[in-house]
């Protein structure tokens, strides 16, 4: 037991790691500097971009269901307050119930005494 | 940008790192010209394929060179061992990706050797087949198996690195050694006493 231990250990330490292929260093320090210009010429645009979404989701609708609510309550509020042809005023309203009452026993054929 | 005239060479790894925070390409080239070399052999014990083990390494530099901010010094970590995390997990992600789609590297570079054919045939046939039986241990058997026996951590590093306990990684260890004993076995690689003798304390 003991002794296939120490084989396998033989064995494991045979394991060899090939050679790097090439000059990995290099080419990872080359990339690091290449990657960081790349980022500072970008960074003007970057920065518009950035500046030009942040406005537009400035402008963008709030939730659905929360501008739909706000629209509908400034609709009653602004057909509440406003004074336009289409809201009859009260005397007009009741002169219309008049009228539209007179109509009605008229129709009707003088059951009305 | 010249040449910087601070001489870094000196530097711990640590004093570095603070520097890469700091954006400093000069102390970033130093820190890559110590390591990527050892790097590379745990990238390449983990996967066991040259150029996704280059691949594992640059990644893992070019990240750590883009986010320092992933280094965090005040955990009292020694570099070293924080980085064989950062490479040890991508070499995993690594695996992950291409598992079953590629073998190892063994069997193609023994070719490349200046030995007789017949010589560097039995060569690569045994090396072939012990990184085969290395590389087809459970993941995480094989990562203790490479931090312990091949980089040389102590199992306590060994075991933080791969958040588990020291106990937890003995066992892994154990099971390790056992499964490598079985296979190795079987293909009759612990039978042939010239091997041993031949390669007795030889490691990495």
């Amino acid at each position: 037991m003991e002794e296939d231990s120490k084989k396998l250990d033989a064995v494991l330490g045979r394991r060899s790691v090939p050679e790097m292929r090439s000059n990995l260093e290099y080419r990872i320090i080359q990339a690091a500097k290449a990657g960081r210009q790349v980022q500072k010429e970008k960074g003007f645009f970057a920065g518009l971009n950035a500046a030009i979404d942040e406005f537009f989701c400035g402008l963008a609708l709030p939730k659905p269901a929360i501008s739909m609510s706000v629209v509908l309550v400034l609709a009653i509020m602004t057909g509440v307050y406003s004074d336009n042809a289409f809201v009859p005023d009260l005397e007009e309203a009741n002169n219309m119930a008049v009228y539209m009452d007179f109509e009605q026993v008229a129709g009707y054929g003088g059951s009305y005494e | 940008m010249g040449v910087s005239p601070i001489n870094y060479t000196d530097y711990s790894d640590e004093s570095l790192m603070d520097l890469v925070v700091k954006e400093d390409h000069e102390a970033f080239s130093v820190l890559v010209t110590r390591y990527t070399k050892m790097f590379y052999a745990a990238a390449y014990r983990s996967c066991g394929d040259q150029d996704a083990a280059e691949d594992i390494v640059q990644d893992a530099f070019l990240k750590l060179w883009n986010r320092p901010g992933i280094w965090d010094s005040s955990r009292g970590a020694k570099f070293s061992t924080w980085f064989y995390r950062v490479v040890t997990n991508q070499a995993i992600d690594y695996m992950r990706k291409q598992k079953n789609t590629k073998g190892s590297d063994a069997l193609e570079r023994i070719s490349d050797d200046k030995e007789s054919a017949q010589d560097g045939m039995e060569r690569a046939e045994k090396e072939g087949m012990l990184e085969g039986a290395i590389q087809d241990l459970p993941e995480r058997q094989k990562t203790a198996l490479n931090l312990c026996f091949y980089e040389g951590l102590s199992n306590k590093d060994a075991a933080g690195i791969m958040g588990v306990s020291v106990k937890g990684l003995e066992s892994l260890l154990m099971r390790a050694k056992t499964g490598l004993k079985d296979t190795l076995k079987r293909n009759g690689m612990l039978d042939n006493e010239d091997d041993y003798k031949e390669v007795s304390n030889g490691r990495g």
